[in-house]
């Protein structure tokens, strides 16, 4: 008898295999595995998997050790964002990004929400860095048009001014009033650089 | 001693009393800052374009070397920028992309400048040191103290060659303590200050400043801190956070040059406080009797 089985996760293949050894009569004619199950127990489709998406997060000098994660929460746990928000978890995103899950990753507006504190990153048993990770997904998706319009905002504000809060004729009074010396109003080198 | 004073952007705009305290505090203490004409540090590029916020920060590294004097910061986002950037531009794909950059933009390219930076907190802990920070103090503080160290203070770790610990930072502590001040240990003192997320998510972010708010409220003098985001998340967002929630938290947020101000017995006129939003008026009644 020959069967085509679809099952939820890659850890069931070794079971059905074995199942299948104990009948000779029975042989598998395909396995596919159709979905993933995350830690904190919902399932995830892996039809989405991309496997350019892969390749060019496996250039990136932030994601080099991406692969090391083992899933055991440790960012999650130590995260100050998780604490407040439920939507955001750094584990959740480690795993779909070794996945080659991009849409998931990107479709909402989790990635964005890392503070850059540094917690995950000190305690992380598998030197993953996690934050360093963030910021080439959060890369590649401004790359696609996807970052928070705030965030942009600010490149094209050090682009036009040289500086985040310009130094205006008001600032500049105060600060002389305060006794503290003028500076560059417009940091031209900023200008350029943001510019490109 | 000499350093050469890096700004960033936020804190020459929006928070002068903590570039104020400073300059005065090393006028004080016989501590000479320069300043050569540096530029944004790259940070708040770098969620959009990490090349470009290194190429910015590769730019700031090369203006320092032009001298032999290393870098102090006050924002502790520019100084974990900085040295960051100098960590990543030592691999070779890397640098490869931020020339890439440099010579397009600026006919020019980083060649390992590796200036020494430090904060300004560490510089006084670990250069000029407590004992002498102690013999300086004119005017002892009786005050009772929480400090908030912040992330890019001491994380992540490997950029700071050993200057303090990650999870449990003391070097603040002893800063303040050597102004004769208690620092009183409470739960979540390495907790972010969510001011990065401001311009994501202004819910989340003030959310997390409440969280250290509510548990500091009654309990001390005042909030001791050393980056400029800290601090308008804590004491300018502690105004609104008090209108928004009609909760009065009433926890004046001092930088720490403006408490070592008062220690080193200067005049509070010249330490910037008619910029604090939380009101520092009881707190001064009580350093000068």
């Amino acid at each position: 008898m020959t069967v085509t089985l679809r099952i939820h996760a890659i850890k069931y293949v070794s079971r059905v295999l074995w199942v299948s050894s104990l009948y000779s009569n029975l042989l598998i004619n395909e396995i596919r595995v159709i979905g993933i199950n995350m830690a904190e127990g919902t399932m995830v489709d892996l039809s989405g998997s991309d496997t350019r998406f892969l390749r060019s997060l496996s250039k990136e000098l932030g994601a080099a050790d991406l692969s090391k994660c083992f899933q055991c929460g440790v960012c999650t746990a130590s995260c100050p964002v998780r604490e407040i928000e439920e939507r955001f978890n750094p584990r959740r995103i480690m795993k779909l990004a070794k996945l080659g899950l991009k849409d998931e990753v990107f479709k909402s507006d989790f990635i964005w929400l890392c503070s850059m504190c540094f917690m995950c990153h000190e305690r992380c048993p598998q030197d993953v860095k996690p934050p360093d990770v963030m910021t080439v997904l959060r890369n590649m998706a401004a790359k696609e048009g996807m970052a928070p319009p705030n965030l942009v905002k600010l490149v094209n504000v050090l682009a036009k001014n040289g500086r985040v809060y310009p130094l205006d004729d008001f600032t500049a009074e105060e600060r002389e009033d305060r006794d503290l010396p003028e500076l560059e109003q417009e940091p031209g080198f900023i200008k350029k650089i943001a510019e490109a | 001693m000499k350093y050469q004073l890096f700004l960033g952007c936020t804190i020459p705009a929006r928070q002068s009393n903590y570039e104020q305290s400073a300059r005065r505090v090393s006028e004080s203490l016989g501590i000479e800052l320069s300043d050569p004409e540096f530029g944004c540090c790259g940070f708040p590029v770098e969620p959009v374009d990490e090349v470009k916020a290194l190429a910015m920060a590769a730019m700031n590294l090369k203006k320092a070397s032009e001298n032999d004097v290393p870098v102090v910061t006050l924002c502790s986002a520019c100084g974990e920028m900085l040295l960051k950037a100098e960590k990543l531009l030592g691999d070779e794909e890397m640098a490869k992309k931020v020339n890439a950059v440099l010579s397009k933009t600026l006919e020019t390219t980083y060649n390992r400048e590796k200036p020494e930076v430090l904060h300004f907190a560490r510089m006084l802990h670990q250069v000029y040191g407590l004992d002498k920070i102690r013999e300086k103090v004119k005017r002892p503080l009786s005050l009772k103290v929480a400090t908030h160290p912040g992330c890019h203070y001491v994380r992540p770790k490997d950029l700071f060659a050993g200057f303090d610990d990650p999870e449990y930072p003391r070097s603040l502590d002893e800063l303040v303590e050597a102004t004769g001040a208690e620092s009183v240990d409470y739960v979540g003192k390495t907790d972010c200050c969510g001011g990065s997320l401001l311009a994501v998510d202004e819910k989340v972010s003030k959310a997390m400043t409440r969280k250290k708010l509510d548990r500091l409220k009654g309990k001390v003098d005042a909030l001791v801190l050393i980056c400029p985001f800290c601090g308008i998340m804590y004491d300018k967002y502690q105004r609104l956070l008090e209108e928004e929630t009609q909760t009065k938290y009433g926890i004046p947020v001092l930088y720490y040059p403006q408490l070592l101000g008062l220690a080193l017995g200067l005049d509070p006129d010249e330490l910037g406080f008619d910029v604090n939003s939380v009101p520092v008026k009881e707190l001064l009644e009580k350093v000068i009797k």
